[in-house]
């Protein structure tokens, strides 16, 4: 299953586990705080929520925890992050075990930042029980809608030409860009519209990369006083010489 | 007796309203603030003396004021108090440069889930951030991952390229930009006044542009000028004085000098400069500075100069004198005087070397192998002709002699009346280089042997003479030599002499 399917495959029930695996980390911890609102009850979040950290382990004390009836809320939840590789390909026995009939009144979270493929033991484990879920990183046109889909949500509109350079700015890093775009919105709160200038304003990043090309294109094209202004503009913002040479060797070579 | 507060610290903004300059900052953190969407961490960062660490603790404050208007901290409840004399007990203050390792920034975070004593919010304040060792940066990013939700961070850099990506990308990120001279010059123009002195404008360029961006050290310098003045009006003279650096005025003078060749009266200007007790590393740098909008001038004569002041028009007017490739030249000089006065007993010397080195140097190569080429071409005609026999040419002795500016404009004239009649005779024209005026010929080189046949056939030549009366004024012939070189390679004869 795809992250995009998780949220209306909750209508019909909530799985007793749950295997998170990809590169999208910020998106993992999105779903994990959504489900966690779903099933605990405000006054059972000490005794019922607990998260483990899960590089090191062999996965007994996650076991224990899980199989533990609920206090307050109708079910108990255990998130496991950072779940290594190597326990995704041979799941320790105990782990194996309770996989085959998890406990119906836990919903497990194992979280795993690499990517998974067929074939991977915990995987099929996983989906006969519960659901396997992808969290792949956005790209394209894809991470463009997301963008526009997230300001959306709030109530504001983004320009296409701000989300193309956001994305240009910030690559498809979705914690990096969900943090630039939280910040423009908190800005633009007056008007709700976001669009180049607020992204040049409050962006350096987009501002640089762009208009790094457009000092190479001056350069190439031997507008000597464009150039120069450019230069200057980069230096305004503090840009240290250094950073810009390297940025003008990686345009240039 | 009270101790004396520098003016930077007295004058420190405690509230945003105060803040000068970076306004994007300061609009989207009062948005957060009035509108509830504050994040858990924040990360300045910013070059040195541009307010990060004041607007710091302002948000600081105005998260934990108790009586808060439209975002803003009161300043005057116990919190903003306690805040602003570094003694509350929810704002936690840390310079990681001096405290970079893991144990400090454990001891920071151990408490952390402790609700805050005073206020709303606990607010960790880190300058310096980048300064900080793996292992902290590793448990910093732990509590960032998850922080309670009253704990706040603010993290100072001047580096953000130190910090690692994991935790750039927990934070949200403001880039302060430097100050422009004129927002340093209006809050030093204020600080001035309230305290009861009075600045020439003049001197306030020159204190702006000293702080290069950087109102922290415009103040600092402020504060130097105002402790040692005794009037409460304050010139240009007395700043540079002060500050051990020429006025504005002075270095006009050296760069017209430059511009004029005169190389005595620069070394007494310099002479007398450097006697009045100006650092001749100040000096220096100050001709790199003006050196730099010089060029930037010779390139773009729109260019502000207002940080220069009224100097600046001056320099404007100087800028032509100058080709881009001669003040090149010049600041490279410059940069090696700055290096090597290191290592050196006698600044004087090094400057007087290398100003004078550039005024006596000779004008670039190819414009040596030109005019070589050109005294080679007259020898021969002479030789030709015989010596002192038929009509004497005009010499040209030096590049940027009055006769070679005069020609070389007439020439442009010339070009430019042939183009309104045909572009074909500009063309051939366009190829040559007029390179002596005698008596009534003006010889004109080209390059190729084809532009010397077209320019002498005789319609184009009746027209080229007819221009030439038009510009000079009185009648000349048009003698066409073409290039010796490309006439000896194609196994042609000399120049074919123009019988008059």
């Amino acid at each position: 299953m795809n992250w995009e399917e998780l949220e209306s495959s909750w209508r019909k029930g909530i799985s007793p586990v749950y295997l998170f695996w990809g590169p999208e980390s910020f998106l993992q911890e999105r779903y994990i705080k959504k489900l966690r609102e779903k099933i605990i009850s405000p006054q059972g979040e000490a005794f019922d929520y607990h998260q483990v950290e899960g590089e090191g382990a062999r996965g007994e004390e996650w076991v224990m925890m899980a199989a533990t009836p609920p206090v307050l809320s109708p079910r108990r939840m255990v998130v496991v992050k950072n779940l290594p590789l190597e326990l995704a390909k041979a799941p320790s026995p105990a782990l194996a075990e309770y996989l085959v009939s998890p406990s119906p009144t836990t919903c497990l979270v194992l979280c795993c930042r690499e990517e998974l493929h067929k074939g991977f033991k915990l995987l099929e484990l996983v989906e006969a029980q519960g659901q396997a879920v992808a969290f792949l990183p956005l790209k394209g046109a894809k991470l463009k809608e997301w963008l526009v889909r997230e300001a959306e949500a709030q109530g504001y509109r983004i320009h296409s030409r701000a989300v193309q350079l956001l994305v240009e700015g910030c690559g498809h890093d979705l914690r990096l860009l969900y943090g630039e775009l939280e910040k423009l919105m908190t800005y633009a709160w007056g008007d709700r519209i976001i669009d180049e200038q607020k992204v040049k304003l409050l962006v350096p990043q987009a501002l640089a990369d762009t208009n790094i090309f457009a000092l190479t294109d001056a350069l190439g094209n031997r507008q000597l006083p464009l150039a120069v202004r450019y230069l200057r503009q980069f230096l305004q913002q503090g840009y240290s010489p250094l950073h810009l040479l390297s940025l003008l060797t990686r345009q240039i070579g | 007796m009270a101790s004396y507060q520098a003016l930077y610290r007295q004058w420190r903004p405690k509230t945003f309203r105060e803040v000068v300059g970076q306004e994007h900052v300061v609009h989207t953190l009062k948005s957060a603030l009035l509108h509830h969407r504050l994040v858990h961490a924040y990360l300045f960062c910013g070059p040195r003396g541009t307010g990060k660490t004041s607007i710091a603790r302002i948000l600081a404050k105005a998260l934990n004021c108790l009586h808060p208007q439209e975002g803003e901290p009161c300043t005057s409840c116990l919190n903003c108090q306690r805040i602003d004399e570094g003694s509350s007990l929810d704002v936690f203050e840390m310079d990681a440069a001096s405290h970079r390792g893991i144990d400090e920034i454990r001891y920071l975070i151990d408490k952390i889930p402790l609700s805050p004593v005073e206020g709303k919010y606990k607010v960790y304040i880190v300058d310096e951030v980048h300064m900080l060792t793996t292992e902290a940066f590793n448990a910093l990013l732990k509590t960032l991952e998850e922080p309670p939700p009253h704990a706040l961070f603010i993290l100072a850099t001047t580096e953000p390229r130190k910090v690692p990506p994991t935790i750039l990308s927990r934070c949200q990120r403001f880039d302060f930009r430097l100050l422009t001279p004129e927002q340093i010059k209006a809050r030093l123009n204020q600080v001035a006044e309230a305290e009861g002195f009075s600045l020439e404008a003049s001197a306030l360029n020159l204190l702006a542009r000293k702080a290069r961006g950087s109102l922290r050290d415009g103040l600092s310098l402020l504060d130097q000028v105002l402790t040692a003045s005794a009037h409460p009006h304050i010139r240009e003279e007395q700043v540079a004085l002060l500050i051990g650096t020429p006025p504005g005025e002075d270095m006009v003078k050296i760069f017209s000098l430059l511009a004029d060749g005169d190389a005595l009266n620069l070394f007494y200007t310099l002479e007398k400069i450097l006697s009045r007790g100006v650092d001749p590393k100040s000096l220096v740098e100050d001709l790199v500075a003006w050196g730099r909008h010089l060029l930037f001038l010779s390139l773009d004569p729109s260019f502000d100069t207002g940080e220069l002041g009224a100097e600046g028009e001056k320099l404007k007017k100087l800028a032509p004198r100058f080709s881009p490739q001669r003040i090149l030249g010049l600041l490279e000089r410059l940069q090696q005087v700055e290096v090597n006065l290191r290592w050196h007993e006698e600044p004087r010397f090094l400057l007087e070397v290398a100003l004078g080195d550039f005024l006596l140097s000779s004008p670039p190569w190819e414009e040596f192998q030109r005019r070589l080429a050109v005294l080679e071409r007259r020898v021969e005609a002479l030789e030709r002709k015989g010596v002192g026999g038929g009509d004497k040419l005009q010499a040209l002795q030096t590049t940027g002699s009055p006769s070679e500016g005069q020609l070389r404009e007439k020439w442009a004239q010339v070009l430019k009346i042939a183009r309104q009649k045909s572009i074909q005779l500009q063309a051939y024209l366009r190829e040559g280089i007029p390179i002596a005026l005698g008596g009534d010929r003006l010889v004109v080189e080209v390059k190729a042997d084809f532009h010397r046949g077209m320019l002498e056939q005789p319609h184009n030549r009746q027209q080229v003479e007819r221009i030439l009366e038009r510009v000079w004024g009185y009648p000349l012939k048009l003698q066409v030599v073409a290039n010796r070189e490309e006439m000896e390679k194609e196994g042609i004869g000399p120049a074919t002499e123009i019988e008059d």
